[in-house]
């Protein structure tokens, strides 16, 4: 007597936006013929929220945290209550992905350590009470359509980096004499393409044993009693290893990774914000950090 | 010598029946029909005497194009045909050329073999996919310049020269434990056993919290970079070069399990880990051996990785979608490969994995993939070791060179970075590893060069002029060890053209060249290779020369001397006159001359000058008429102990090869006849057949070439030094008889068949020349052809004396005459025997014995002798017995129709007789 379903997807990526319909198949799969009272098919989007403890406190992480907001939310009777026949059935759906109020915008999937956005697809098999329900679900994603979102004016952004222009230095009498020059091509990316620019030691009196990419997202959640803004890596890339050539343009270079991260976003209840940092380390451990924020965009 | 006795008895019948009349003892059985018991028959032998003017079958020769054995070995013909450009002349071929040591001109088959890649060195290798990345191969390294390596010649030539004594540390995490120093039984002091947890710390974001860090560590181990392998990291410290080869070896071996048992990403990190191995330069003399190592393994990955996606890709077995949908799926696949190796952290792994999996690119979009190739030169940049990147470097030369062979542009921008980190300085003082007292600067152009060389390489085999142009240009603005590996490998490298129009530019170059590097001898030596390839403008010749000469005459150490100056002879030779040619050799020999203490071990560099202004030359004549050659020749015969080592040989060859013509010059004569003194005098018990064999071919194609045209006596003078200095060489005594014959001959030509006084005493004096020779040689069928032939000339030209000694001494004697009867009628006895022996399944040879016996009988007996017809007829009777009946129809057929003119009839009618 056992019943299983699957939920599958006409797109083998998953990857649905905003308007379209999601479609696909519900598998079902049975034994023998069974009984049901009804199937239905539901459709999900949630944003959680969760304070990080150390910023709000542990209290009040765990209070103010369990609110997810729902983005979407439909649910449709797939069948009345009836048979499903031995062997294997297929039915066809349909879904539009449209958030609940036209107002409002689906977030793109997002798993990040303090904010959530989550999208799925659940299909529930009622049963009589003596033999148990059968439900599964689908996680799908879904991602801003390309060329949405605001189209700022690309600009490269040139940096220096001297002793001088370091912040929060205890001792400055350790810093080394150095001056590295570059530049992105941008601080606008698009996810789908690398993060570009490129960066030379023009003098550095220390020996330098690495240059790195450090990719950050900075989560921000905010409540009616304030907010907390945490930064956690994501990624970290060497491009210069060694004592590197002074004077030579070193290029940089970094593929997005494919999970943690998202296009840019601004909720009124959390921001989701991705920041690129260029670490030198000295041969003597000391490091000196630059930090860019970056917009990240679908096209 | 046959022709020659042929040439000189033209249409002569043959003088010499030796044998008259015979009795022959035939036993019976084998006749049944006419002697039934064993009763011994008596024969009387009887030869005809035979017209061969008449009967003589003349060859008439075809002429021929190709040498029938040389399409074996054609290609080692054409190579040797570089080193010795024969050139063709109007004179016949003056040596005597063995076929079989002609073919093999080049190196010996089994040198050969040496060279070829051993078949077993791949064998970890799955069979299937070697074979496809061997068919991939053809297309990939189709560098077309012969002078290019293939990437395996490189791979030899570095595993053979970066070699180190030292000991090595290996890290990684797929070491087995059993691999561990202890289990190993290394000394203790060599014990270097370190276990580290995975993550590094440094590298985190300043400020988190505790859990954060731990949170951030859990995903880090999650991506691939990290040696999470087993968990722990292994360093083995204190390994020979051997050892740390073969953990390479087996984690080679590992990584191709991994994969076919289904675990790539596995495969992955050990490919990772290997690649980290790089990210330590010293030793810097092993390390570019370790390069090669690691690149093995490197390949083996990349070749399993795009097996399987061209096999997804061209797989059709997809239940939905049609075979499109293997190709989407295949390239979703591509795509996430090239994500997981985006997103190794450290530098050196990212950049030569993406490298390796560049021809996957072919799978998607090859745009993107010659967009990629030279985003990873640019990346090199990165690394700050100019050990490291150089490498790097090469190996994404390698690939670029597989995926787009035209695109130059990345590699004239990777030579660029090239010079630019090695004028920032090597390697900070001090922290070079010394490898037996090799200093440093040298060690650094050993180490440097081979990933410039094949970057050049790849460049010089695709870029167009103005790029060599501009790589010449950053030659000029070079300095110091960047410019001399620069300049060297730009000669090696580049096409022979160009170097020969920018032939004076570099020679300055050269001379502007300061060490560390090449030394400037080597840079001329390879700058001589190019020109005498392609020969520089007219105009820049001379001043070529006299630039070149005048760097080349400063040479310190006289073998580098002699190994340049024998190069730039060879441009000298073929594009001055013997002049220039002299001049040159006079300055050799000023050199040589200077450092007599080692005389000898020059020798060979010598015998190469001598061969190559021989070789060369436009105009040998004049050239052995000229001052320094023939000083050249005299240093040789200083002393004969050089005869053993095959300088002597090989000086006497050259000259016999390129001499145009005969030897006229009697002093030219005399060099030679005492560098062949010295030849023969090498010959001792130790000597080899073969070289016996060789030796005598040489000196008499040399004594063949002697021509002092009428001056008869001066000839037979020579022969006569010759025959003193070539004693114990009987082909040569053979030889020289017959010249004498020859010179015999030509002086009765000249005489008109009539002898003056004068003539008759030197033919006299030929004549007993002859037999003053023959006697000496050992074996006697020679003895008795050159006795023949020399009877013979001495007969036509009337010295009759000798020709009765000959005749004595063999036809006319009764004894000799009765002991040849016997033997005959022993062996007619024996041959009949035994085939009256042969029984059971020998019986079919029966046929073809007595039809030769038959044959032999007919051709040579007198058949009009009634004795010899009987025996004739016996044995025909055993032919039609057993031989196959068409065999018998066709010697009827022959035997009717030749006994018309030569009046068998008797035999025709015996024919006849037994058909019915």
């Amino acid at each position: 007597m056992s019943l299983t379903v699957d939920i599958q997807l006409k797109r083998s990526s998953k990857i649905y936006h905003q308007g379209e319909i999601v479609s696909g198949v519900l598998v079902l799969d049975s034994r023998s013929e069974a009984r049901h009272d009804g199937i239905t098919l539901t459709m999900d989007g949630i944003a959680s929220v969760q304070l990080s403890p150390r910023s709000a406190g542990l209290i009040e992480s765990l209070v103010n945290s369990s609110k997810p907001i729902s983005l979407i939310s439909q649910s449709v009777e797939v069948t009345k209550s009836g048979r499903i026949p031995s062997g294997q059935t297929e039915i066809p759906f349909e879904l539009p992905l449209n958030p609940r109020s036209s107002s409002k915008i689906l977030y793109e999937t997002y798993h990040g350590v303090y904010i959530m956005v989550q999208y799925s697809l659940r299909c529930d098999i009622k049963r009589s009470l003596l033999a148990k329900d059968v439900s599964k679900s689908q996680e799908f994603i879904v991602e801003y359509k390309p060329g949405s979102g605001d189209s700022e004016e690309e600009k490269v952004v040139n940096f220096e980096i001297r002793p001088e222009t370091l912040q929060n230095v205890r001792d400055r009498a350790r810093i080394p004499q150095f001056l590295v020059r570059g530049h992105l091509d941008t601080s606008i990316f698009p996810l789908s393409k690398p993060l570009t620019g490129e960066l030379t030691v023009c003098e550095c009196e220390r020996g330098i044993s690495s240059i790195e990419l450090q990719l950050v997202r900075v989560e921000t959640c905010g409540s009616t009693e304030g907010y907390t803004r945490e930064a956690s890596e994501i990624q970290n890339i060497q491009i210069g290893e060694g004592d590197v050539c002074r004077g030579i343009a070193i290029p940089i270079y970094m593929v997005f990774p494919r999970l943690f991260t998202c296009a840019t976003t601004v909720a009124p209840s959390f921001k989701i914000e991705f920041e690129l940092n260029i670490v030198i380390i000295f041969d003597n451990d000391h490091l000196v950090v630059e930090t860019f924020p970056i917009k990240l965009i679908r096209s | 010598m046959d022709r020659a006795a042929e040439a000189l008895t033209p249409g002569t019948p043959s003088r010499y029946p030796y044998f008259t009349s015979l009795s022959l003892a035939i036993s019976g059985p084998y006749k049944p029909n006419n002697n039934p018991s064993g009763r011994i028959m008596s024969v009387v032998w009887k030869i005809r005497v035979r017209q061969w003017g008449l009967e003589k079958n003349p060859l008439i020769p075809e002429p021929t194009t190709s040498h029938p054995l040389q399409g074996v070995k054609d290609r080692t013909l054409k190579q040797a045909g570089l080193v010795y450009e024969k050139k063709s002349r109007p004179t016949v071929q003056p040596m005597m050329i063995d076929p079989l040591s002609s073919v093999l001109d080049g190196p010996d088959p089994l040198s050969d073999l040496l060279g070829a890649s051993d078949p077993l060195s791949g064998k970890a290798f799955p069979s299937a996919s070697r074979q496809a990345m061997e068919a991939d191969k053809d297309t990939e390294m189709a560098i077309t310049d012969s002078r290019h390596s293939t990437w395996e010649q490189h791979r030899a030539f570095i595993l053979s020269n970066f070699t180190t004594t030292g000991t090595l540390t290996f890290t990684s995490s797929f070491l087995q434990p059993s691999d561990s120093a202890e289990s190993r039984a290394v000394p203790l002091h060599r014990r270097v056993v370190k276990t580290q947890t995975a993550v590094t710390e440094r590298h985190r974001t300043p400020g988190m919290s505790g859990s954060e860090r731990i949170r951030a560590r859990l995903e880090q181990l999650d991506t691939l970079d990290e040696m999470s392998g087993g968990g722990v990291v292994r360093e083995v410290g204190g390994l020979t070069q051997e050892e740390f080869t073969h953990r390479l070896n087996g984690l080679k071996q590992e990584l191709t399990e991994a994969w076919q048992s289904d675990q790539r990403v596995k495969a992955l990190k050990i490919a990772i880990q290997c690649v980290k191995l790089l990210s330590l330069s010293v030793p810097e003399h092993f390390y570019p051996s370790k390069f090669v190592l690691v690149i093995d393994i490197l390949d083996t990955l990349a070749s399993l990785v795009y097996q399987r996606l061209k096999f997804k890709s061209q797989s059709e077995n997809f239940p939905v979608g049609g075979s499109d949908t293997g190709k989407l799926e295949a390239q979703e696949t591509t795509r996430n490969w090239f994500y997981k190796v985006a997103s190794i952290r450290e530098l050196l792994p990212r950049l030569y994995l993406e490298a390796a999996l560049l021809p996957c690119y072919s799978l998607i979009n090859v745009q993107e993939g010659e967009q990629a190739l030279s985003r990873l030169s640019r990346m090199i940049r990165g690394i700050g070791d100019p050990l490291m990147a150089a490498y790097a470097r090469m190996y994404v030369c390698r690939m670029g060179f597989v995926i787009a062979p035209t695109l130059t542009q990345h590699i004239s921008e990777s030579i660029e970075d090239f010079l630019h980190a090695l004028k920032q300085g090597l390697w900070p003082e001090g922290e070079a590893d010394m490898n037996m007292g090799e200093d440093k600067d040298s060690l650094a152009a050993r180490v440097f060069f081979p990933p410039l060389e094949w970057m050049m390489q790849c460049l010089a085999s695709c870029a167009p002029h103005h790029i060599l142009q501009s790589i010449l240009r950053q030659c000029e603005e070079g300095e110091g060890l960047g410019q001399n590996l620069l300049v060297s490998s730009l000669l090696a490298t580049f096409p022979h053209h160009f170097i020969a129009l920018q032939a004076l530019p570099l020679t300055h170059l050269i001379a502007g060249c300061s060490y560390p590097g090449k030394l400037q001898h080597e840079l001329l030596s390879s700058l001589g290779v190019c020109v005498n390839q392609a020969a520089p403008p007219q105009q820049q010749q001379l001043p070529l020369l006299n630039a070149v000469w005048k760097l080349i005459a400063r040479v310190p150490n006289t073998k580098d001397y002699l190994s340049t100056a024998g190069i730039w002879l060879e441009f000298t030779a073929k594009h001055f006159t013997s002049v220039e040619v002299n001049t040159l050799l006079g300055d050799v020999l000023k050199h040589v001359g200077t450092d007599r203490s080692h005389d000898q071990t020059h020798y060979p560099a010598m015998l190469a000058l001598v061969s190559t202004a021989l070789t060369n030359s436009t105009d040998p004549h004049s050239l052995f008429s000229m001052k320094h050659f023939l000083g050249l020749l005299n240093v040789f015969q200083r002393d004969s102990v050089s005869a053993g080592d095959g300088v002597t040989r090989g000086v006497v060859e050259a000259l016999l090869t390129h001499h145009p013509g005969d030897f006229t010059d009697p002093i030219l004569v005399q060099h030679l006849l005492t560098l062949c003194g010295a030849l023969h005098d090498s010959i001792n018990a130790l000597t080899t057949d073969d070289e016996r064999r060789q030796l005598s071919q040489l000196i008499i194609s040399f004594i063949r070439q002697v021509n002092f045209g009428r001056d008869f006596e001066q000839q037979l003078d020579f022969y006569v030094n010759a025959r003193a200095a070539f004693s114990n060489l009987d082909t040569v005594l053979v030889s020289l008889v017959q010249c004498v014959c020859r010179l015999a001959m030509a002086t009765w030509n000249v005489m008109h068949s009539q002898h003056s006084g004068k003539t008759a005493s030197f033919v006299r004096a030929c004549a007993a020349y002859c037999f003053i020779t023959v006697p000496s040689l050992a074996y006697s069928t020679t003895r008795l052809k050159l006795y023949l032939l020399s009877g013979t000339v001495a007969l036509i030209n009337n010295c009759l004396g000798q020709v009765e000694g000959n005749d004595s001494l063999y036809g006319g004697d009764p004894k000799v005459q009765q002991e040849a009867e016997q033997l005959c009628t022993t062996l007619l006895h024996n041959i009949l025997l035994h085939i009256q022996s042969l029984t059971g399944i020998h019986e079919k040879r029966c046929g073809p014995l007595a039809f030769s016996l038959f044959w032999c009988i007919v051709t040579w007996c007198d058949l009009t002798q009634p004795q010899m017809m009987k025996v004739t007829s016996q044995i025909w009777s055993l032919v039609l017995k057993h031989c196959h009946p068409e065999t018998v129809v066709q010697a009827r057929d022959w035997i009717s129709r030749h006994s018309v003119h030569q009046k068998h009839t008797s035999l025709a009618q015996l024919v006849r007789h037994g058909q019915a």
